[in-house]
Parts: C-alpha cells; structure tokens; sequence
C-alpha cells in the first residue's frame, strides 16, 4: 500500500463526494449510479458494466434462477449475502420470498418448498394454453393442444358446488382446429420458479370426437415474467438445473456472489472515496524528488564554483 | 439476441470463464483504490497479469503434480 504523502491526505478535497450517504445508497441499490450522482462518470459507467455484466451473466447462465431469498432451518441459501451486495435484486428477492409464502402453504418432509399445489381459480384467465403428448396421456390419439383458453370466473359458492368453466380454442396434433368446453378447472399456484402454471381442466363437450367427454387435460399456461423472477427456487427445479448446466451452474452463482461482493467496493468508494489516493501523488512525489535533487545538485555546484573562486584568489593573493 | 450471445459464451469451457472475471476484478478493484482513469487503468492491468500468472503458477504445479496419474 503506497504511503500517504500531505498532498494526497488532502486528495478527498479533490472529490466531488456530495452527500456520501446518498451516493453509498444510490450505489447499493444500482451499482454505477452512486459515481454517476456524484458526477463521477467514468468509475459510474466502470462500475455499473463491470458489476451488472458480471451479475447479468451469471444469472442468465443459471437460467435466471441463481438469486432468491431462502433463509429457513435446513433450507438456507447463504451465496444470498454475498449476492446482497446488490440492492435492487437483493430487495426484489426478498419481497418474491414473501409472496412465494404467502401463495403456498405446502411443504415436504424436509421442509422444502413444493409447487404442485394447485388452486381453484379465482379471477378470469385468459391466457395461452400448450399440452403435449406427455401430459396428454389419456387420449391416445392426441398428440399436442396448443391455443388459447378463456377462463370465466367461478359462478357459486367456494366450496361444494362451485361452478367453473372454460372455453379452449386452438389447434390440435398441430393441425386439427378444435373448440373445447371445459370446467372443473384448477392452476397451479400464480408465483412460483417456473415461467408456466400447470392447468387442470375436465373435458364437458369438444369439436372433435378424439377428445372424449370426462377426461381430464393437463396443459400449461405462461407465468408472468414478475411471477418467476427472483422467486424461490424449489428442489425439482434445483435438481433440474443441476442435471441440466452441472458445473456452470456452481460457476453461474460464483459469478452473481463475485458481482455481489465487487459492489462493496463500490459503495465504499462512493461514501469514502478511492482507499489510495487520487492517482497522480506518486508522480507528484517522484517529480517533488527529482525537484529535489536538482535543487541540491545546483546548490553543490554553486557551492563548489564559490569554493574554486575561493581557492583561485587565495592562490593569486 | 442478449441470450444468443451469451448461451454462446457457456459453451466455452468454464476455465475461459476465469478470464473476463479476472478483468472485472482487476478493474473494479483498482477503481476503488484510484480515482484517475490512466492510474485506474494502469494498475488494473497490472493487477490482471498478475492474477493471471498466479493462476498459471498453481495450475503448473497442479498439471505437474497429476502428471501420470
């Protein structure tokens, strides 16, 4: 660590630091603006692409689900404090943490968080609808639904004799348009880690005579992107990303904690200002020297000139 | 595109990942330490090479302690 000379003691009074406590919140909460506030724009746009690029990426090698709030007995997700170091994320996980609990209520053996919990639905949907062969596995001669389905709001009382009902308009075996009557509907819960809801539906009456009165579809439709991000992730999606990305998924939260922890530095500097110096003290103090050194070699060659004249007037005297 | 792009960058071998990290570090790093961009910068350089050559002394000693196993 360079030493400090007075010069660079003072070198903060060269900083525009404004207010360091709002400039260290700004940087908190987005990385870069805390510099830019302070009209500190080159470390501003330093900071802000160095550390969301390196957060970025790692997000989205995890397939955006590296970041969520878990801190339960046995279920904890400690990277979260490194990547905490980045306000905004780190505020929108806790708050999907929150919402994540407040939508479900089942729980494993081990305490984990499940998703298969469905839900009778409360509100209209109308949204995109896709089965495929996997879920399709009642009807032998369909391969694929894939369209919109209308969902109307539940006509009686929740409970026993609660009413709901649907229209499913699309495409069938990718071909075939179909218009499905259905009812008995149930989704999957609205905020989860995975970016579809699973639909439950009972077939009432259908265009087309392969899909039979009674059976039961198994489709997905869309979950908002503000339904998924950030959201705890549950062991099967976990699982999933393990199976999937294996060791770039470790490297993938490495990056977001890395990214998390940069920005600590970051803010420091925004409150405190650069932990060195300015940047120019050792020029100054290697030119200070050489000033230096000049000087006292002009003042031995002054010095050795006055004594040669001194000499030369002895000797002629 | 901001996906293409990066899903590119995963199919890399993940020692290549060390690199653009180690750029990041050394630049935020000396950011925090320096104010003028021409130290920042100068300092930061240094920094990644010496990073680098670390690295690539532990992974000479590692590639030499596994040989023949």
């Amino acid at each position: 660590m360079p030493s400090e000379s007075s010069d660079s003691k003072l070198f903060r009074d060269r900083i525009p630091l404004k207010n360091p406590y709002v400039a260290a919140a700004l940087a908190w909460l987005l990385p870069g603006a805390g510099h830019f506030y302070q009209g500190r724009y080159f470390k501003a746009v330093l900071y802000a692409v160095c550390i969301w690029g390196t957060f970025l990426y790692g997000l989205q090698l995890a397939q955006w689900r590296g970041m969520y709030y878990q801190f339960e007995a046995g279920n904890t997700r400690y990277g979260f404090i490194a990547q905490a170091g980045i306000g905004t994320p780190a505020i929108l996980s806790y708050v999907q943490a929150r919402r994540y609990q407040a939508s479900n209520s089942k729980r494993n053996d081990r305490g984990a968080l499940q998703h298969n919990d469905f839900s009778r639905i409360n509100e209209p949907v109308q949204s995109e609808f896709r089965a495929t062969n996997d879920w399709l596995r009642l009807f032998e001669e369909v391969d694929s639904l894939e369209g919109e389905v209308h969902l109307n709001e539940p006509v009686g009382q929740e409970g026993f004799g609660t009413d709901y009902h649907g229209i499913f308009t699309g495409t069938m075996n990718g071909d075939t348009q179909v218009t499905v009557k259905v009812a008995g509907l149930s989704l999957d819960r609205g905020v989860g880690c995975e970016d579809w809801r699973l639909l439950k539906c009972k077939v009432m009456e259908s265009s087309d005579p392969r899909l039979k009165a009674g059976q039961i579809i198994f489709g997905a439709v869309p979950r908002p992107v503000q339904d998924w991000l950030f959201v705890p992730v549950d062991d099967d999606m976990l699982q999933s990303l393990n199976r999937q990305l294996g060791k770039l998924f470790e490297l993938a939260l490495v990056y977001t904690w890395i990214a998390g922890l940069l920005n600590v530095l970051a803010v420091w500097d925004a409150f405190e200002g650069p932990a060195y110096g300015y940047g120019d003290e050792l020029a100054t103090d290697e030119d200070e020297k050489k000033r230096k050194e000049a000087s006292t070699k002009a003042a031995e060659n002054e010095s050795s000139k006055s004594d040669a004249k001194l000499s030369t007037s002895e000797a002629t005297s | 595109m901001f996906d293409q792009s990066f899903s590119l960058a995963a199919q890399l071998s993940i020692t290549w990942h060390v690199i653009p990290l180690a750029v990041v570090v050394s630049l935020v790093y000396s950011a925090s330490r320096f104010e003028l961009p021409e130290a920042i910068l100068q300092r930061s350089a240094r920094l990644f090479g010496t990073i680098l050559l670390f690295m690539g002394v532990v992974f000479l000693v590692l590639y030499l302690l596994s040989f023949g196993l």
